[in-house]
């Protein structure tokens, strides 16, 4: 009774607060949203009062208003708030969806509904719309330069490829340290399957790209994403969430009354750039000892000249129209152009010429609808993609359905499952391999091919491989023509290879829920979910038996499953205007198990073309893994609201995890934050300038378990036995049964504020993360017998400022132009290892080797450096000071460190996206940059396109031309300190410091346009009687340009596998740029 | 109270659904591993992973072939001109024999000396543990020098080793062959899982003996007192006696087991080695039968060894008409020689010009040379007989007659035979001129991984680990 008690009185004071203004008018008028569609129950407020009205069912409303009000503020959720001049006209508002960032109510922990303003911590939504409006496929690349305090590493470049997602940096040194995908309050698994030898480049000779799991997600599905930065916010999800949550809301069809249907059909074309230009002034192969600098061979009574083609680089004679030689397609005798010679010259198709277009269709179509019982919406997307490397392609179907509906008054049933079925084949090869084309074009490679004809005479008329790399012509002792050896030296042809190495996947992937929600008294309620997740991926890799690899075929079959179980009551009060209190409390019970099998040939194949296990050479070597892992939890949380401008937040959590010792399995922790709205108290309540502030600040703590199976020593067997002899070894990491949870704490301070009537908005942080205990394979001397011990140790702190920031200079009826910020500015230290332990070797490539060391930002990039003119060491021969001008030695050629030096993070410094919108009437236009200032990266495809003479550097160098003939002076200082003047061969010079890293290492900081899309809305009133609404069609392009990066002619961006070992480039897939169109309607 | 009762009941339900400690517990225990295996498993693999690494492409191919010259390279020719030559070079090598096989070893004997099997079958067990244990740390140390030995495979007390000095090694493992070789006793039964000799006891005690020899010899120069100490007591024990001794891993047709010069050439399709100049050009002024087994013909049907040490370009220019290791040896099963008899005569015969022990020098070195061209499949007593005559033995200069043969009878044991190279200074190498460094390395470069997580211990005995110049203690001159 009490509550009935205290709205009774406040009609009564409301009722006595109009009655005073005694000289009012009515004020009439209409309110509408983008589409010209009446906004119901919007509220409209007469400003400055709390005199309030609500639209009807036909956005009508009417006011009385004092003489003295100016002006009414209209306000509904999800749409922005709009001040609009009282005028004796009848008024007419229209609405716009809120973009903006501080208020509203918004998604967090749990799946909790909350107003922005009560949240003590950091929280960011982006739309479904803003994901899904230019078409990219994996759920990730679209977040790029959406989110401060996010991180992207990669970018739309292999078929299904990876892309790698941190929030506030890197919190464990070995890790994932990817945040938490939850969709519909499901856990979705984000697996990534790259090793560290495939992050590195050298996944071997299959390194095949599948992706970071989670874009199994269809983007057009998605209602809204909350993005859960720091330990307070995502506190409640346990463990899991220590790296951030990112938290997806389907779409339902509550929004549509009745029935509907959406359609959305999309094409995209993508072409392939950023590709490393080759030199043409100068042919492939080598200048050899003739006089000619080819090679020479008599046949038929003719003198013949050709290229060394067995060499895979570029050092050969210069090009001359005059020459002719023989190419390497005219050995074949049954061929046409059997003995053709053509001219020395640079290729009329220079590999660029070598990807084709790349065309995505992507088919929606969704029925919705709600009544007074419930809602629902069942969805069906098709994509079918293919891929810009010839026989690439993808196809994948995604069903989805949400629905909720009103059992009783007081019982209510959810809902929800999404079905994808992913089927791809001829995904691309990463890294250095012969499979993967870019290890040639970018690294070893003929600089007159041309990939037009390697296609069309990719086999020989016998139907045998016709490579350009072959061992080539056999001359007898007088050079006579003895026979042509066609098998390949180091590379297959490209196309032949795209055609005839077999590849092909697909993944059957299952998520959703069930749940039932029962109000037991108006305060309390009770629900129950249970959800899964699971996916089933099978993959089977061939290599031909004519490649010059090693024949092979292997297939993997994974499945992952996880299921939640949970309970939770819910309270809440508003006990009186001056205190709410919303609380909870709750167990969860997850469970994992899962699978991977695998099979491989050994020792080749037998039979040519047939992909199957049993045409394994030798016999095959067989793989089997199985895994276990749960998690029980109870957690329980408050809200305290006081006067609507002061909020507490508190949760707690304690979880149980199996992979734990027993005595140790048990852990609690807590968070707690406070927000004050400081637009709410007096001395701003009136601001003219400042419409909304609040002030925040919030700790956290999570804390997180071991992985399976880490406490005891077992033995591994390896296959196969030898001889009947059966194989066991001791595993190289040493398990230990005394782990303890590992832990992380976390303060952050924010402050946000609207400015100037919501014209301005931004929203800034501060936060201070320390992971402590971490557990990791601690490296130790091999000499232990272990190449590592698992043990809680070391620590890594994560800093740093968050800002978004928005705008709308411009805001009339028909006219709108909204700007807005991100920015991120980490700062990643590790700050101890284990003890004696000063570095963990994290991988390498020839030059850089990636280590996790003490002082070091986490992932550091290690090499020789270049010797400067102030070079200082000490006692111990560490660098003290290393500046000026480079250093020459008496060969002319750079000076480096003796020892590696540390070189840079792959971490960036500053990440952020800038966007910017217009909207006239039913069209908009958008465009979206984003940047990373700071972080480094290693290019092995440049270390090679040099030593082999590819790059433009080894023909023309620092102004002067043509420095294979004349030579080339590099820029420094000899010993001396006067200016070098050395005149050295280009090819000795680069065949001759490729192993020193700092030649090839770049900071990785770009500046990308990434989007733009024009839209228009069609008018529902075009249409007529006809049944369209909410139509639209819209042209769009994303990653259209790199505007600004240091590194030359590739892309910093693109990867090859989500896990941890990152800023090794080698012969990276080049990224795509794509243009489409996009058309939508509804009926 | 009634609502108070139902919410204290969901509690509970609650505390119930999540807290069921024991199936948590058992959710842990690894499905893919078990906990216990027979020692015999270990060994198998211990011994596969130890001689696989001795014949591997990084090990023999990239480097002891070319550190004596017998191979070239013929394209990418940095390690033959050792270039580019750090930390990460013999990475994999170190930890690969310490982590897997060392550590299998010891956890072998440990299981073994804890079991129920008789005593004297315990004991013969462990000293051939003991016998392959001495052969891995010998391989280790005689590429890095100082070691870490006494504090090794004990991660609990000693998480981070320290180095012993290539002598403390040298002293230890000494000890340990003459200890197991002393113990192994016939009338019991030896290791299962043995793929050197199937287990055989007596076969394990000439092994041990022999290897003893070995281990004698290689400290001449600094402890002659202790090696004429061992090299009696060694030959006390019976060495090797005839080829049918010879201690041989013999790879598998399984490529996952075969030859990794096989899996390299034939399966990997690499094709950088040539036989070198010098090996085609001794050979065949010696006219030494052993050049159509150890070399194949080239394009025109003749032996054309590859100069060595060439820079890429002139390299190259070569490839196409050098003549490539022989089919014998790049096939899948060619056996890697641990120890040989020919080695046991040729060190008999410098023991024998030391004064250590007694004998005739000459025949042991003769049976020496008889012994590696049987080895190498060349019966033919008389052309044996012939090839002394013209190739005979100098009494005089002992080292150089014993230096050449042993090279040629190490023909594809690469790490010995530099090591034996090293020792001897015979036959008399020289850098190439496009070296990137002033001499023939004399060690490896320590492992990155122990620069990174060993550094004060590494410290301790090197500040310059990348050093390739830098002589092991028993390489005197």
């Amino acid at each position: 009774m009490k509550k009935h008690a205290s709205t009774f009185m406040l009609v009564a004071l409301l009722f006595m607060a109009v009655s005073v203004f005694a000289q009012t008018r009515a004020v009439n008028g209409t309110v509408t949203d983008e589409n010209g569609d009446p906004v119901i129950a919007a509220t409209v407020s007469v400003t400055g009062t709390d005199i309030r009205s609500l639209t009807d069912l036909e956005g009508n409303f009417s006011i009385e208003a004092p003489l003295s009000a100016e002006s009414l503020t209209i306000t509904y959720v999800g749409m922005d708030q709009t001040v609009v001049s009282i005028t004796d006209e009848p008024l007419s508002v229209k609405l716009f969806q809120d973009d903006q960032l501080l208020e509203g109510v918004v998604v967090t922990a749990l799946g909790v509904t909350r107003d922005k303003k009560s949240l003590g911590y950091s929280i960011q939504e982006v739309s479904g719309e803003t994901l899904d409006q230019t078409k990219e496929t994996n759920v990730v690349n679209a977040l790029q330069g959406q989110v401060a305090g996010v991180q992207i590493q990669g970018t739309q470049s292999s078929l299904g490829g990876s892309s790698r997602i941190t929030i506030r940096g890197a919190n464990s040194f070995t890790r994932d340290n990817q945040p938490l995908f939850v969709v519909d309050g499901v856990p979705i698994a984000n697996t990534e399957i790259s090793s560290n030898a495939q992050q590195r480049g050298f996944g071997g000779e299959t390194a095949y790209d599948y992706g970071n799991f989670v874009q199994d997600l269809d983007p057009s599905s998605i209602e809204t994403m909350s993005v859960l930065k720091g330990t307070a916010a995502t506190a409640l999800y346990g463990q899991r969430g220590a790296n951030g949550v990112i938290l997806i809301t389907t779409k339902d069809g509550s929004k549509t009354k009745g029935i509907g249907v959406t359609v959305n059909s999309s094409f995209t074309a993508d072409n392939a750039v950023n590709l490393l230009p080759h030199q043409q002034e100068y042919g492939g192969g080598a200048v050899v000892g003739t006089n000619s600098g080819f090679n020479e061979i008599m046949q038929n009574g003719t003198r013949y000249l050709y290229p060394v083609y067995s060499k895979d680089g570029a050092w050969g004679p210069k090009y001359d129209q005059s020459l002719m030689v023989r190419h390497w397609d005219s050995w074949d005798p049954d061929s046409p152009n059997y003995l053709e010679t053509r001219p020395w010259v640079a290729p009329a198709n220079d590999y660029e010429e070598f990807f084709g277009t790349g065309l995505t269709a992507t088919n929606s179509v969704s029925l919705e609808g709600s009544n007074g019982a419930g809602n629902f919406r069942l969805g069906y997307t098709n994509l079918d993609q293919t891929d810009v490397m010839p026989n690439g392609g993808l196809q994948r179907n995604s069903i989805t359905f949400n629905s909720g509906y009103n059992l009783t008054e007081k019982l209510k049933a959810n809902l929800s499952g999404n079905y994808i079925r992913t089927d791809a084949s001829g995904r691309t090869i990463t890294g250095y391999n012969n499979g993967n084309p870019m290890q040639a074009f970018t690294q070893w490679w003929q600089t007159q091919l041309d990939v037009e004809r390697l296609e069309q005479n990719q086999t020989t008329s016998n139907g045998s491989q016709y490579t350009w790399n072959a061992l080539g012509p056999v001359a007898d002792a007088e050079g006579n023509f003895n026979g042509y050896n066609f098998a390949p030296n180091f590379f297959d042809n490209p196309h032949w290879a795209r055609n005839n190495y077999f590849q092909e996947d697909f993944r059957n992937r299952f998520f959703g829920n069930a749940s039932l929600a029962y109000q037991i008294t108006d305060e309390l309620g009770i629900r129950g979910q249970l959800s899964t997740d699971f996916y089933d991926f099978s993959a089977a890799e061939g290599i031909p038996l004519a490649s010059v690899a090693t024949s092979f075929f292997g297939a993997q079959q994974r499945g992952l499953q996880e299921n939640n179980y949970e309970l939770r009551l819910n309270y809440a009060n508003d006990f009186s205007n001056l205190f709410s209190l919303t609380a909870f409390a709750g167990g969860n019970r997850m469970r994992q198990d899962g699978e991977t099998f695998t099979q491989d040939s050994n020792g080749g194949l037998s039979l040519e073309g047939f992909y199957n296990i049993a045409n394994s050479a030798a016999s095959p070597i067989i793989g089997s893994s199985l895994f276990e892992y749960g998690i029980n939890s109870l957690f329980g949380g408050a809200s305290f609201g006081f006067n609507d401008w002061l909020y507490l937040d508190v949760t707690g959590r304690n979880d149980w995890s199996s992979t734990l010792p027993d005595q140790e399995n048990s852990y609690f922790y807590p968070s707690a934050s406070m927000s004050a709205v400081l637009s709410e108290l007096d001395f701003l309540a009136n601001s003219e300038t400042v419409s909304f502030a609040k002030i925040r600040a919030a700790y956290g703590e999570a804390a997180n378990d071991a992985p399976a199976y880490s406490l005891t020593d077992v033995f591994s067997p390896v296959t196969p036995n030898f001889g009947g002899f059966p194989r066991y070894s001791v595993p190289n990491t040493q398990n230990n049964p005394e782990l303890k949870p590992e832990r992380t704490s976390e303060f952050e301070i924010g402050l946000a504020a609207s400015l100037f009537v919501d014209r301005l908005n931004f929203d800034i942080a501060y936060y201070d993360r320390t992971t402590e205990d971490l557990i990791f394979n601690v490296p130790s001397s091999s000499s232990t017998g272990y190449t590592s011990r698992a043990l809680n140790a070391g620590e890594m702190r994560n800093w740093g400022m968050e800002l978004q920031l928005s705008g709308t200079p411009i805001k009339t009826q028909d006219f709108r132009w909204d700007l807005g910020l991100n920015l991120f500015q980490q700062n990643n230290e590790v700050v101890e290892l284990a003890d004696g332990v000063e570095s963990i070797n994290f991988g390498n490539t020839w030059a850089a080797d990636l280590r996790v060391n003490q002082g070091d930002p986490y992932m550091a990039l290690y090499g020789a450096d270049y010797i400067r003119e102030n070079y200082e060491t000490d006692a111990d021969g560490n660098v003290t000071r290393n500046d000026g001008e480079l250093v020459v030695g008496d060969n002319g050629f750079y000076q480096f460190t003796p020892t590696r030096q540390f070189l840079g993070s792959a971490i960036a410094d500053w990440v952020g996206g800038f966007n910017t919108n217009f909207k006239f009437k039913n069209l908009s236009l958008s465009g979206l940059f984003d940047f990373q200032e700071g972080g480094v990266i290693h290019s092995t495809s440049l270390q090679w396109s040099k030593y082999s003479g590819m790059d433009p550097s080894t023909v023309a160098f620092n102004g002067e031309s043509d420095t294979r003939a004349n030579g080339m002076v590099l820029p420094g200082v000899k010993a001396d300190g006067s200016a070098n003047d050395i005149r050295i061969d280009p090819q000795s010079y680069y065949q001759g410091v490729w192993f020193q890293a700092a030649p090839n290492v770049y900071d990785a900081s770009y500046l990308k346009f990434r989007e733009a899309r024009l839209n228009y809305n069609i008018p529902n009133n075009v249409f007529g009687k006809a049944p369209f609404r909410n139509a639209s069609i819209g042209v769009f392009g994303r990653n259209l340009a790199i505007l600004s990066a240091d590194l030359p002619y590739l892309d910093p961006q693109v990867i090859t596998g989500a896990g941890n070992a990152q800023g090794l480039e080698n012969a990276q897939v080049p990224s795509r740029r794509s243009i489409g169109v996009n058309l939508k309607f509804g009926f | 109270m009634k609502k108070i009762n139902k919410f204290f009941f969901l509690l509970f339900a609650a505390i119930a659904f999540v807290s069921c400690e024991d199936e948590l517990l058992e959710l842990n225990v690894d499905p893919n591993n078990p906990t216990d295996v027979p020692a015999a498993n270990l060994i198998t693999q211990s011994e596969f992973n130890l001689y696989q690494r001795a014949h591997s492409r990084n090990i023999n191919g990239e480097w002891g072939m070319l550190m004596v010259q017998q191979w070239a390279q013929n394209e990418y020719t940095q390690e033959q001109r050792y270039e580019g030559i750090d930390g990460s070079f013999f990475d994999a090598a170190f930890q690969d024999v310490y982590t897997n096989t060392l550590r299998e070893l010891q956890v072998a004997k440990q299981m073994i000396s804890a079991s129920g099997l008789p005593a004297g079958t315990i004991a013969n067990q462990t000293a051939m543990i003991d016998i392959l244990m001495a052969d891995g740390f010998m391989f280790l140390t005689d590429g890095f020098g100082a070691i870490p030995y006494s504090q090794a495979l004990n991660s609990v007390d000693f998480p981070n080793p320290a180095y012993d000095s290539q002598q403390e090694v040298y002293m230890g493992i000494l000890e340990t062959l003459d200890n197991a070789t002393a113990s192994l006793d016939a009338s019991s039964s030896g290791l299962d899982g043995d793929l050197i000799y199937g287990g055989d006891v007596s076969s394990w005690k000439k092994f041990g003996a022999s290897l003893l020899l070995k281990a004698a010899m290689r400290v001449v120069d600094r402890e002659p007192g202790t090696t004429s100490t061992y090299v009696n007591k060694a030959m006390s024990y019976g060495v090797f006696s005839d080829n049918s001794d010879n201690a041989m891993f013999n790879f598998d047709s399984d490529p996952a087991l075969s030859n990794p010069l096989y899996v390299d050439n034939a399966l990997n399709n690499r094709d950088d080695f040539c036989v070198s100049e010098l090996l085609v050009q001794t050979l065949e002024d010696m006219g030494d039968p052993r050049l159509a087994e150890f070399a194949a013909l080239n394009i025109f049907g003749e032996y054309r060894g590859m100069p060595y040490g060439l820079p890429d370009g002139p390299a190259f220019d070569l490839k196409a008409e050098c003549s490539r290791p022989s089919d014998r040896v790049r096939s899948a099963t060619a056996p890697h020689a641990i120890m040989t008899y020919a080695e046991v005569e040729f060190f008999k015969a410098e023991a024998i010009e030391r004064d250590i022990i007694s004998g005739d020098a000459e025949q042991a070195f003769e049976n020496g040379v008889e012994a590696s061209m049987n080895q190498w499949g060349i019966a033919d007593s008389g052309a044996i007989d012939n090839y002394l005559d013209d190739n005979g033995y100098d009494s005089d200069n002992w080292a150089q007659s014993i230096g050449l043969q042993k090279w040629l009878a190490l023909y594809m044991n690469g790490h010995e035979a530099w090591a034996e190279q090293r020792r001897l200074d015979y036959p008399n190498l020289s850098a190439p001129s496009d070296a990137a460094i002033s001499g023939i390395p004399l060690s490896f470069p320590y492992p990155l991984s122990e620069q990174t997580n060993n550094t004060s211990n590494l410290t301790d005995v090197t500040t310059s680990p990348n050093d390739l110049l830098d002589p092991v203690w028993w390489d005197v001159n």
